[in-house]
């Protein structure tokens, strides 16, 4: 089990920063492949982003204060890294987030990388309708399994406010799969 | 069983409206949501593997290109317009000591001049000073009666040498 503290200690290091910035990647490598995957959906997209994402720690990591967890500071930032590739997308497509999405789902069917059956496509249209916000909690929450409380960490939103708009996501998700 | 206990035969407890009809649909969708498995998304081969050394080596990368800043495109673009504007200034002062001479035009293109400006025959008169016209000059040349002849039926209206 890697402690925490001592890796935050090294990444602030001189000596340490670079082999301890490694370890890092290793271990978050995965987790964050997929938290950003969920969000553009690509696997091209998401390889640019979570290389973005792991420069942006190197370079700021001395920055971080340790008033929130590093857990929740790193996903935070795949996070926005995410969104601002999204709308970069649509800004230079001349299209709105939405239509790029709904491009993007199309997309899917014959996408290399997804080998999704019929309901997993459907899935993925359902998420896609969701206003943003309750997409990233859905996708947080449902295929990544992460707790409520670590969501509203990365989120910087309550867990009330959270569970409240899995549930209304959950809803709307079953409503469009039952219709379609 | 005490008296009390007898008298109650309902719980109390309350339904929504409609919450028995809308039911089956309910818990179909949960079935049907809670029956896909995984997102569908794949990730290629070996991905993972080579990802630290990839960001890792980009990372080394950015720090390289710090240093040479200097050769950036906006400055290399400002150092180039400079010297262009030299090497111009050079080529058209210091080095370009002849003038144009009146020897060095070509005589077509005199002619030519001559011709589009419709310089009339006044005008020229004007310019030669009588030093110039050598009666020389009209006796020397020779035309062969051939070329006067064909001179004169090309360019002159012999009608108007013709009386009636």
């Amino acid at each position: 089990m890697i402690d925490e503290a001592q890796l935050l200690e090294d990444l602030k290091s001189e000596k340490h920063k670079d082999k301890a910035f490694r370890t890092l990647m290793t271990l978050y490598k995965e987790r964050l492949y997929w938290h950003i995957r969920n969000i553009v959906k690509s696997h091209d997209d998401t390889d640019d982003v979570l290389q973005n994402t792991f420069i942006k720690i190197y370079s700021n990591i001395h920055n971080f204060k340790g008033d929130s967890k590093l857990f929740s500071w790193i996903y935070r930032i795949a996070t926005n890294e995410s969104i601002t590739l999204l709308n970069k997308n649509a800004k230079q497509l001349l299209i709105s987030n939405e239509d790029l999405q709904d491009s993007t789902i199309g997309n899917l069917a014959t996408d290399v990388y997804f080998d999704g059956n019929e309901m997993q496509l459907k899935l993925q249209e359902a998420i896609s309708k969701l206003p943003q916000k309750q997409q990233l909690v859905f996708n947080m929450k449902y295929f990544q399994d992460l707790k409520y409380k670590d969501i509203a960490d990365i989120l910087e939103t309550s867990e009330g406010a959270l569970k409240a708009s899995y549930h209304l996501a959950v809803k709307k998700i079953e409503a469009y799969l039952t219709k379609n | 069983m005490s008296d009390k206990l007898k008298n109650i035969k309902s719980t109390g407890f309350k339904i929504p409206d409609n919450y028995l009809e809308g039911i089956e649909d309910t818990v179909l969708s949960q079935i049907k949501l809670k029956s896909i498995e995984g997102s569908g998304f794949k990730v290629p081969n070996g991905y993972f593997d080579s990802l630290e050394d990839t960001v890792i080596n980009k990372i080394s990368k950015n720090e390289k290109t710090k240093v040479i800043n200097l050769f950036t495109r906006q400055n290399l673009l400002y150092v180039s317009s400079i010297a262009a504007t030299l090497l111009l200034l050079f080529n058209l002062t210091l080095f370009n000591k002849k003038s144009i001479s009146f020897e060095a035009l070509e005589t077509a293109s005199v002619e030519s001049y001559i011709m589009n400006e419709f310089i009339n025959s006044y005008d020229m008169a004007s310019l030669l000073s009588d030093e110039d016209i050598v009666v020389e000059n009209f006796i020397e040349y020779n035309f062969s009666e051939e070329n006067m002849e064909d001179y004169i039926l090309n360019h002159v209206d012999m009608e108007y040498f013709f009386t009636e």
